[in-house]
Formats: C-alpha cells, structure tokens, sequence
C-alpha cells in the first residue's frame, strides 16, 4: 500500500516535471517542423548548393548525440559567448534541431512518394512551381506523413529526458531530485517510466488511429 | 502552322531518344503519332509543352518559342495535356480539379469556372459524377474528367499520351468517342497511341516513329495501306495480326 501511497506524495512534482516534458516537446516539434520543410524542400530542389546544404546538416545532426549537443549548447557554446543560456530554452533549441534533421528526412520522403504525375498533371495546366508544391502536391504529401510526425513526436518527447543533463526540471530530473531525497529509486523510477508510458501509448494509438483514418480507401466522399 | 519541330535532340544521360526530329502541325490538325515502345513517341509529344527539356534544336508552339520561353506556365495554358495515368487529384472532387487551374491563375471568376466546367462535365457524359473523389470512378471515367480538366482551361492543343494504354478493354470506346468528338469540332490535336483503328478514323495524318526517328510520315490512308518502310510494315502487321486473334 505505502507503494501508492508514496506515488500519491511525488505526484505533484513529477506531474509539474511531465508538464515541462510535453511543452518542450511540442515546442521544438513545432520548430522542428518548420525547419524540416524548408531543408526537405531544399533538398528536393533543382540547386545542388540547397541539396548539399541539407544533407550536410542532415549528416552532422544525426552524426551527434543528443546529449552531446545539449552539453555542447548549454555549457560550451555559453561559456564561448558569456551568457547564461536557459536550462529551457538551450533544451528546446537542441530538440529543435535534432528532431528538424529527422522531419526533414520524413519531409522528403513524403513528397518523393507522391507519384510524378501529379507534378506534371498540375504543371501542363500552367501551374507554377509553388502553386503546384502549395495545391497539389503537399495537401497529398503531408497526409502521408502524418504518422511519421506522430512517430517523431513520441521520440523526440522521450529525447527530453536525456535533457535532464543539463538541469531541464523534466520529468526524469524530478525523478532523481526525489530519489537524491528519499533514496528510493526502485518505486520512483517506476512511477517515472509509467507515467511516461501512459503518454506515450496514448499517443501510439492516436497515431494509428489517424493512419487508419487516412488511408486512401477510407478517403472523402463515397457515393 | 500551330507547331513546329525543328531537328530536335532529347537525350536521357547517355541514351540518344531522339535524333533530330522535324514536325509541323496545323491548325485543326490531328496528329497521331505510332511506332513501337521506346521509340521515342512520349518524349516526343512531352517535349512540345516542356515536360522534357531538349537539348538541341527548336520548338515553336502557338507563335512562341517554347524553348526558350521565360513564361512557360503562361504557354501550357494553351496547350492541354492528357496521360496515360490520368493522374487526377486524389485530393480534390472532380469539380474541384476541373476548377483549381482557372481560379489559382485566376483565369475566370468562380461563377464561370464552374458553368464551364458543368458545361464540360455534361460533354463527356458525367455530369451525376461532379461532387464525387476521383478514387470513386473506373478508368474510363477518370480519363474522360482528365479531358475535360484539360479543356477547362480553353486551350488551343491538345497532346494525348496514350490515353487509352491503361483502360480496360470495356472502357476504351467510351474514351475514344470523346476524344473523336472534339476532333470534329476542330480541335488540334497530337495523339500518342496503339490504337490503330482510332488512328485510321480520326488522323488526318499519321507519323510512325522508330528509334528516335520518324520512319513514315503520311495520311492514314497512306500509312496504314501502303507503308515505304519496311519497319513500319513489320509493325503494323504485327499490332494488326495481335488485334485480330
């Protein structure tokens, strides 16, 4: 009993602890995004320098560990500039721009599985480049992706607890702050890895709930 | 003359598709273009709306050098394409891919967009299908909303890349008999195809290409009965022999 009764106590700093985790999770997966069309874009682009550009940043992002990058932002890139980085924000830069490297591979993934006679459907029509990518070809595309989002999601969300290294109050930093107080890390740890489960097998349905939604049988209007 | 060819190259990498072709076609012309797989026929009529860059000679399509065309959107416009794939917008209804080109390019306001397209919808016999997703027709019907998506937007040729290959056998007539009406109200037209009976009816001449050149060059009537070469006597005999088992 005194196993729910202890979760009962730690529940609210590591209820506050998974708030952060979500946050910054869904932040950096926003700037993620954005970041991943424009590299995807460029790297499906006509100029070799764009394509270059993105698969450079590709390679060295995926190259470097997490955790690397987080220690490398927060206390080497800091101490270089004499500013006092926020635990927060070099957490979600470093998310940022791990999870970007990822989206941008799925980005151009989803758009080269769209069939070429699309483009060139749109364009015989006097389409432009842009129209057609904007109309035509992403509407498709993004649909596609959708669950290789969800996916990156739930990978980047359980990333954030390797930014407890760099003091990120997360879920797994309150975690250890408990236990460094009540050195009991069999049932504090559980209650971490469980909460973290219950998220992210929610999520994992949600996606496949969506993939099914999507599929192309089950698309629009039936008459 | 609303297209000529002159001695146009094509090349994939090292691989020569075409060699140095020369072609005119006239206004209200119809075209069609035989010949066996990789002889070049696709990349030929693909290279008359700039889908395939050339890499030596010229094209003039309505007046304009579509080589070297700053504005090449502006001249695809007149030039509607159909393929073999249909490739219609999955995502859209069928009114709304027969409306996306005209409104984006805003080319007519919405009101005319969808009269003209209901009007053209009702030519091609599906007018009941407006409000339905392309994944919903068969074959033949996806062809003919392709048609008409290409005629929404006016244009002054039509190319035609085989448009009839990925039809059930049931479903080509229905297609043919479109594409034989808008011969008859004087459209332009560059065709692409196997179908040889639909070739003799509705060309007024016919181009038999091999190997990256054109072999034969003549009207139906003197292609299909008293072919020169002998290359494209084999053809015929045989696409004509396989037909009649």
């Amino acid at each position: 009993m005194y196993y729910f009764q202890l979760f009962r106590e730690c529940f609210p700093s590591l209820l506050s602890g998974l708030y952060l985790t979500i946050v910054m999770a869904i932040a950096s997966i926003f700037f993620a995004f954005i970041i991943g069309v424009v590299l995807g874009l460029f790297s499906i682009s006509n100029s070799k320098a764009l394509r270059s550009f993105s698969t450079a940043y590709i390679y060295a992002v995926r190259g470097v560990p997490l955790m690397i990058l987080a220690l490398f932002l927060y206390f080497g890139v800091s101490s270089i500039l004499e500013i006092r980085f926020n635990p927060v924000v070099a957490a979600i830069l470093s998310l940022t721009i791990n999870a970007s490297a990822y989206m941008a591979e799925i980005f151009r993934g989803g758009i080269q599985a769209i069939d070429v006679g699309q483009t060139e459907a749109a364009r015989s029509l006097g389409l432009g480049y842009l129209k057609t990518m904007q109309k035509v070809i992403l509407p498709q595309a993004i649909k596609i992706m959708i669950p290789a989002f969800l996916n990156q999601f739930i990978t980047t969300l359980k990333d954030t607890s390797i930014l407890s290294v760099i003091s990120v109050r997360e879920l797994t930093l309150n975690g250890q702050i408990i236990i460094a107080r009540n050195y009991l890390p069999f049932e504090v740890y559980s209650y971490v890895a469980v909460m973290y489960l219950v998220i992210i097998t929610g999520l994992s349905l949600l996606s496949k709930k969506l993939e099914r939604k999507l599929s192309y049988d089950n698309h629009g209007k039936r008459n | 003359m609303i297209i000529t060819a002159n001695e146009i190259r094509k090349s994939f990498g090292h691989l020569e598709v075409l060699k140095g072709i020369s072609l005119e076609v006239t206004e209200g012309e119809v075209l069609c273009i035989i010949g066996p797989s990789g002889s070049g026929k696709s990349t030929l009529l693909r290279c008359l709306n700039r889908l395939e860059e050339i890499q030596s000679g010229d094209i003039t399509v309505i007046g304009e050098n579509i080589v070297q065309a700053k504005n090449i959107n502006k001249l695809r416009e007149n030039i509607g394409m159909v393929f073999q794939s249909f490739n219609l917008f999955p995502n859209y209804t069928v009114m709304q891919n027969m409306m996306l080109a005209p409104l984006e390019l805003q080319k007519m306001t919405r009101k005319e967009a969808e009269e003209k397209a209901v009007a053209l919808l009702k030519k091609v016999g599906l007018e009941d299908k407006k409000n339905v997703y392309p994944h919903t027709l068969s074959g033949g019907q996806k062809q003919r909303v392709a048609i008409a998506r290409a005629l929404q937007m006016n244009p002054k040729i039509m190319l035609f890349d085989e448009p009839t290959s990925a039809l059930d056998p049931e479903m080509v007539e229905e297609v043919l008999k479109v594409m034989k009406d808008l011969a008859q109200e004087g459209m332009t037209m560059v065709i692409v195809t196997h179908e040889m009976g639909f070739a003799r009816d509705v060309a007024d001449r016919v181009i038999f290409m091999d190997d990256g050149y054109i072999v034969e060059e003549g009207t139906a009537q003197e292609v299909f009965t008293a072919p020169k070469s002998s290359r494209c006597n084999d053809f015929l005999s045989k696409v004509l022999s396989a037909r009649t088992h």
